[in-house]
């Protein structure tokens, strides 16, 4: 028999092992991805135009693509999901209606990326008939991100303290101006970085964009909202999958990684930090 | 009165826009009824569902999922086996053993790894992940079922950590304090009771895990080895239900057989998914309700 | 002016002098009745005040009277509260017309995270008092109004001298007692009937309880004041009713120097002397 001491020495010792294998998953594709991907990168790969079958050149239009794509889904998906916070904090009582509307959201969020883009494809660039283009992407990534925004807003909601809603109302305020001027002025910050996680992932999805706003190629940066684009997730995937020359390829790649990287976590530790402080702070 | 009504009207005008999350998924479900269940025509269900064979473009095409079914359980199932003891561990050792400087340190980075496109694992699998596999197995590809497992089990673990995290460190500490009364160390107490109490948030995770890697599409279509075949092994490439959409639905007509058939592939893959979160929904209830 | 001094049976505030007449109220969270069968007439420029062990309906009583109670899930109300005569429970009421008649102040002080400027100006501004921007030619004119507003109510809650330089600070930045008297500032600006203070200095010490006290009895002159507070000295030193509330119902009600000196009721004597609650 072990003593009972050292089974929990060992315990505890499995538990740390396996964080530890956790941790080092993630920094060995950050490791991988940031050491191969720095030697491509410098202003002209930035800010160039692709050349010689996306071999060379630089990965220009990849990023204004993500950019377009990501402000289309922000504009989209920013109001619808603030207004649905707005219902379900402040105005829904306990009940069928907000229990089936919990659900919806719950599923929505759940459901495959790729079944998304099918949804995309179908509604916005055949049925709409907005084809591939930019604003059909967005708004696809747009409804992706539904659930996050929600989410994030219905949280910073709820920290508004209810005494802020109740001497609003006790002076004689209806529920809209004390939502408007009281309870939204206190939640914004909250909502806009809960909604800057939605941005983070709608600039790293690919699999809804990919039959509704993408393109491997194109000599032309795009024109406006109804042009095709090419996007960073896309273009990773399309220089490992596509193409003849793998050997010149993959330092592309790499490149395009690490630019996708950086953004998308880069997003993604700001809304951290701030929330962080955010939660820590707020002490009315 | 006109104020009252014009109050109503904006609760109204809300309550529409909270209601959009259903219309979507609802325009989802329609959506892919109607593209995808027009192949039932030419494909019996049981011919779809059991079919061996996925050939789209022959002539004439056999429109058999069953291997892509069991690519894409295969692949989630393998992806658990690695992701659930590393996930749930890690969620243990946040809670209750990790100082509170360390927690304030992984949480967020544990956070930062579901923040990692997918794509970017995909990558990752095919340039560094695939050669190693292939190395160490001695095999002739290191696009297989157990890469995809690999990279799809990396990626489920934020989602089993920080579900599980949550359910554990909601355990209350009466619970904890009444096994240290009784001479319990903390070993004894995290495996015998605050883990146990935890265990519905825990299943919870794991199979909203099961739904996300059902569901992922980038990294499996990059590491798995894209072969429609029945899988024998772990280390034979494999082509799962979300890949096969993506990678065809760019070389269909619209309005094809094979349109359809991907589509209704989506049908199949949407019940899936709907029927694990409506499970972990559930399982979140009975929970909260019994530790209330 | 009061004619007769009765049982709580009966009431005892003169006829012609009652603003707010509360009969038969009853109240419920969910199924737990909170208020069972109150009566009470309320003076108009008297300070009632509501006394009773804690948990024994005294906040809930006072928040019906403005209708705060609405924005509590579950909470029924049956009977009715007159205010001038008129049911604010009546079909036809609309409950922001209520609240601008009858305001009120908190337990715990809640300002705006505003200047204190727009904290005073926010009622006003809702209410239309300005518009915000100025909307015509007038606008410079209303701003000036405003102003005046702002300012008087600032001096009617003895806040005034403290704060006429740093308006525009945050309101945040002030004392907890100068915070309670900013929110009181701030529910006189829209010029109330009737004023609630809810155990307004629970948080604050003796020398802000002090402030808002003295100031309480100033207000009187120009409103008609019920107080909630579970310190017995204070509702002596400040009140001229006094209703002693247990478990929901109404036991006593009466002049404070009555229920003070002979109070009818054994618990009301009990709970006075401190032998409970």
């Amino acid at each position: 028999m072990i003593s009972r001491k050292l089974k929990e020495y060992i315990g505890f010792g499995i538990l740390r092992l396996a964080t530890l294998i956790i941790l080092l998953a993630l920094f060995a594709i950050l490791y991988f991805v940031a050491v191969n991907g720095i030697k491509v990168i410098n202003w002209q790969f930035l800010t160039q135009m692709p050349h010689s079958g996306m071999t060379a050149g630089g990965i220009l239009p990849a990023i204004l693509g993500t950019f377009y794509l990501v402000v289309c889904a922000i504009c989209f998906a920013l109001p619808l999901g603030v207004a649905a916070a707005i219902y379900l904090t402040e105005y829904a009582k306990q009940g069928k209606l907000i229990r089936i509307i919990r659900i919806g959201i719950n599923n929505l969020a759940g459901v495959p990326s790729v079944v998304f883009g099918l949804f995309g494809l179908a509604v916005f660039v055949k049925f709409f008939g907005f084809g591939i283009s930019i604003l059909s992407g967005g708004l696809t990534l747009g409804i992706l991100i539904l659930p996050t925004i929600i989410r994030a807003s219905e949280e910073a909601l709820l920290v508004v303290p209810q005494s802020f809603r109740e001497a609003s109302l006790a002076l004689g305020a209806t529920k809209w101006q004390t939502i408007r001027k009281v309870v939204l002025p206190n939640a914004i910050s909250g909502m806009l970085t809960g909604s800057i996680l939605g941005i983070g992932r709608a600039a790293g999805e690919t699999a809804p964009i990919l039959f509704t706003a993408v393109t491997f190629y194109t000599m032309r940066l795009p024109r406006s909202i109804f042009s095709e684009v090419q996007a960073l997730p896309y273009h990773i995937y399309a220089l490992m999958t596509e193409g003849t020359h793998p050997e010149t390829q993959i330092p592309v790649a790499y490149g395009t990684a690490l630019v996708l990287v950086f953004l998308v976590l880069g997003i993604d530790s700001i809304a951290i930090v701030i929330r962080n402080r955010f939660r820590r702070r707020k002490k009315w | 009165m006109k104020r009252a009504q014009k109050e109503n009207l904006i609760k109204r005008l809300f309550c529409l826009f909270s209601l959009l999350s259903i219309v979507f998924l609802l325009g989802i479900v329609i959506v892919l009824f109607k593209e995808g269940l027009p192949i039932f025509r030419t494909t019996s269900l049981g011919n779809f569902l059991f079919g061996k064979f996925w050939y789209p473009t022959y002539e004439p095409p056999d429109f058999g999922i069953l291997p892509l079914l069991l690519g894409s359980l295969w692949v989630a199932v393998g992806a658990l086996i690695i992701a659930v003891p590393l996930g749930v561990a890690g969620a243990i050792y946040i809670s209750e053993v990790a100082q509170s400087k360390i927690k304030e340190f992984i949480k967020p980075v544990i956070e930062l790894l579901a923040g990692i496109p997918s794509v970017v694992y995909g990558f990752f699998g095919m340039v560094i992940v695939a050669p190693l596999v292939q190395e160490v197995f001695k095999l002739p590809v290191g696009l297989n079922a157990f890469t995809a497992s690999v990279l799809l089990g990396i990626m489920a673990i934020p989602t089993i950590t920080s579900i599980s995290e949550d359910a554990i460190s909601s355990v209350p500490n009466s619970f904890k304090e009444a096994s240290f009364a009784l001479g319990a160390n903390r070993w004894e107490t995290t495996v015998k009771v605050t883990v146990p109490a935890a265990a519905g948030g825990i299943s919870t995770a794991i199979i909203l895990g099961m739904g996300r890697a059902i569901g992922e599409t980038m990294t499996v279509l990059m590491v798995a080895g894209g072969a429609a075949v029945i899988p024998h092994s772990f280390f034979q490439p494999v082509r799962t239900m979300t890949a096969t959409i993506a990678a065809e639905m760019g070389e269909t007509v619209v309005g094809s057989t094979h349109f359809q058939a991907l589509f209704a592939i989506a049908i199949i893959l949407f019940i899936m998914t709907l029927t694990f979160n409506i499970i972990a929904d559930l399982l979140t209830q009975k929970f909260r309700r019994r530790l209330r | 002016m009061v004619d007769k001094v009765t049982s709580h049976q009966s009431p005892v505030t003169s006829k012609k002098d009652v603003r707010i007449s509360i009969r038969n109220l009853n109240i419920w969270y969910a199924n737990t009745q909170v208020i069972k069968n109150v009566r009470l007439d309320i003076e108009k420029n008297r300070v009632t005040a509501i006394i009773g062990p804690s948990g024994c309906g005294k906040s809930t009583l006072i928040r019906t009277i403005n209708r705060m109670n609405d924005i509590i899930p579950d909470a029924k109300v049956k009977g009715e509260i007159l205010l001038d005569g008129k049911n604010i429970y009546g079909d036809d009421i609309d409950v922001v017309e209520v609240r601008k008649r009858v305001g009120m102040v908190f337990q715990k002080s809640n300002p705006f995270p505003k200047s204190i400027f727009e904290n005073v100006a926010y009622g006003l501004k809702i209410n239309g008092f300005i518009s915000a921007g100025g909307r015509s030619a007038s606008g410079g004119k209303k701003k000036g109004q405003l102003m005046e507003r702002v300012e008087q109510s600032l001096k009617d809650a003895a806040l005034w001298k403290e704060v006429k330089d740093r308006l525009g600070d945050s309101a945040f930045d002030l004392s907890g007692g100068q915070q309670q008297r900013l929110c009181i500032a701030r529910a006189l600006a829209i010029e109330p009937e009737v004023v609630l203070f809810d155990e307004p200095c629970s948080a604050l010490d003796p020398t802000a309880t002090a402030k808002i006290e003295e100031l309480i009895q100033k207000l009187k002159k120009k409103y008609t004041i019920i107080i909630v507070t579970h310190n017995m000295q204070q509702a002596a030193r400040i009140s001229d009713f006094c209703a002693f509330l247990m478990l929901g119902e109404l036991i006593e009600f009466d002049k404070t120097d009555k229920i003070f000196t002979a109070p009818s009721e054994k618990v009301t004597e009990d709970y006075i002397t401190g032998r409970f609650g």
